[in-house]
């Protein structure tokens, strides 16, 4: 019970962290899912791993190296493709004051 | 036209010989589409009059003397990809209506290329989870046995021959194994072969695009199309020249196959699925090719750590569907109930369930225990890989641990197991080495895929030894299922 009230807790932060409405029974679910993740990563966490680095990135195993030419973009063009269009304007996203 | 009866590069050649027309190919495919989708819901979207109106402009090309190298082909696209000419709802109720401001790289070279979209396959919640069993328009049916699951909308639209190519992510494995699961033949290419730009991926460093298809050489045809440098995406290879314009030959004798020891039992595949990857060695070596048994450290471990660096970009990643800038939204007194009200309306209970054990994982405290360590584990594992093919020209895995889950069993099963489900697939993922599933066998008539694992850029090898083994294997035509159960 008292390992449960921990995730409960844990969960609140990370709900307030994500800044989403989750109802309260809802919650609880999420919480006994938490102790069930939780659990299910023991083996990762045990696992020995050494002085291994930690990887951030696969493309640099993989790709091809190459120049970086970059191009001033086309905004023009861009909102050309936009959805809507009214009286020459292009439709773009309502702003919050 | 009966699609059941073409593949692409049959109707590739036909359209550009001018033996039918583009027009007639795409109408067959949306009938297919509109008749099938009710039974299968495989897609959200379908594409009509647009559709028409491209096969027109690819008949006419082809009347003016053009060659284009995939004439006539209809395609459809995952729903996770942004495609200008029909909605794109990314699996979530809040994007019913949504059109993207342009389409995807990979959909341009194929429009380019003279493929037509005729649909946009249904996805998990925010294009989350392979088994769909999520996805804000419920969860699409195998055409094989409609009680089960797809698996990959994609792969059992192509399956019902809707289309003859199908473009759809693949992160941890949806598409390999709704493919394994649907009998097509199913491609992870190289992470950086094809351009990832336009395509909505919750998780940045294991989503890449694949592909489905009915044979090695129309995979081949179509990844000659999509691969190459992609001013958009700064991390696409150069590679396309390392792509062959034909299927290359190899000789078998000189190709080894690692063959999966320990990890096979380690890892609880079911009777039935150890039988037919039993079966998968005597005809390997029957046509030539070596094996040699492998084993993988560190497999399991590898798929827990693929599940936290998961979760952990998808709380990064959606975190920018707030209610601004995409989809519907609701209208609140304050900035924080915005964000709050319209993330509850835009995330299902998937993506809600990532977005917050993602933050959790990310948090002071948990870190260096969970994340530092899965990325840890995430070298160990490419190092690994890049050792096995030291010794290997390809690996065999299973595609699939089981059937395709249960329509009926849908929010029975716990989220911990769909996530288990990933274990032949996501490890391979993480490692961004090109997978190829091909069809292997049945189970109660549901088809169960192998999966061959090549080295980094080497998918024409995969398709070599695809082909060869799919030529041995003849799985009861689909057509005359359909026309059965339908």
């Amino acid at each position: 019970v008292v390992q449960l009230q921990q995730y409960k807790l844990e969960l609140d932060k990370a709900i307030m962290s994500v800044k989403i409405n989750i109802p309260p029974p809802e919650r609880e679910e999420l919480a006994g899912d938490l102790a069930k993740l939780v659990d299910w990563l023991q083996p990762l966490i045990s696992a020995a791993t050494g002085d291994a680095r930690e990887k951030l990135f696969n493309q640099n195993e993989v790709n091809v190296w190459r120049e970086d030419n970059p191009e001033p973009g086309d905004l023009i063009k861009l909102q050309k493709t936009a959805s809507a269009v009214e009286e020459g304007l292009y439709r773009v996203p309502s702003i919050i004051e | 036209v009966d699609l059941a009866a073409m593949n692409l590069c049959q109707t590739v050649e036909a359209v550009n010989k001018q033996e039918i027309s583009a027009g007639i190919v795409i109408e067959a495919a949306l009938k297919n589409c509109r008749s099938l989708n009710e039974h299968l819901r495989t897609l959200v979207q379908v594409g009509d009059n647009e559709a028409i109106k491209a096969a027109a402009v690819v008949d006419q090309k082809i009347s003016e003397g053009f060659h284009l190298p995939l004439a006539g082909v209809p395609v459809v696209v995952g729903d996770d990809i942004c495609y200008q000419s029909l909605p794109t709802g990314f699996g979530s109720k809040a994007f019913k209506e949504f059109y993207t401001p342009y389409s995807a790289s990979a959909i341009d070279k194929l429009l380019a290329a003279g493929a037509v979209v005729v649909g946009k396959s249904n996805v998990g919640d925010m294009g989350l989870e392979s088994a769909l069993p999520t996805s804000a328009a419920g969860p699409a049916l195998n055409p094989w046995d409609r009680e089960r699951v797809a698996g990959s909308a994609a792969a059992a639209s192509l399956a019902a021959r809707m289309c003859l190519l199908a473009l759809e992510s693949d992160s941890g494995g949806s598409l390999r194994q709704g493919a394994s699961s649907c009998g097509v033949m199913g491609l992870r290419p190289t992470v950086g072969r094809i351009s990832r730009h336009g395509l909505h991926l919750a998780c940045s460093s294991f989503g890449t695009a694949g592909l489905a298809a009915l044979s090695a050489d129309d995979l081949l045809a179509a990844l000659r199309v999509l691969s190459g440098l992609d001013p958009a995406d700064v991390a696409t290879a150069s590679c396309d020249k390392h792509l062959p314009s034909e299927r290359p030959q190899f000789t078998n004798e000189e190709i080894t196959i690692g063959w999966p020891g320990e990890l096979k039992g380690a890892l609880a595949l079911d009777e039935e699925h150890g039988i037919i990857i039993e079966e998968a060695r005597g005809k390997i070596e029957s046509i030539g090719f070596r094996c040699e048994e492998y084993n993988f450290p560190l497999w399991e471990e590898a798929l827990r750590a693929y599940h936290v660096i998961a979760m952990a970009e998808t709380s990064s990643n959606l975190s920018r569907f707030d209610g601004i800038r995409f989809g519907e939204s609701v209208s609140t007194d304050s900035l924080e109930q915005y964000y709050k009200q319209n993330r509850a309306l835009a995330f299902g209970q998937e993506a809600r369930r990532r977005s917050i054990f993602g933050s959790f994982l990310l948090s002071k405290d948990n870190y260096s225990l969970y994340y530092r360590q899965a990325l840890k584990i995430w070298t160990l594992l490419q190092d690994e890989a890049h050792r096995a093919f030291n010794r290997f020209q390809c690996l065999l895995l299973p595609a699939v641990k089981a059937l395709p889950l249960q329509v009926k069993a849908e929010g029975q099963v716990d989220f911990i197991n769909r996530y288990e489900e990933d274990i032949f697939t996501a490890p391979i993922s993480m490692t961004g080495f090109p997978a190829l599933t091909i069809p292997f066998g049945t189970i109660t008539s549901v088809p169960v895929g192998l999966q061959l694992v090549g080295p980094p850029f080497k998918e024409e090898l995969l398709l070599h030894i695809g082909a060869q083994l799919g030529e041995k294997i003849a799985l009861p035509p689909l057509n005359s299922l359909l026309k059965e159960g339908l």
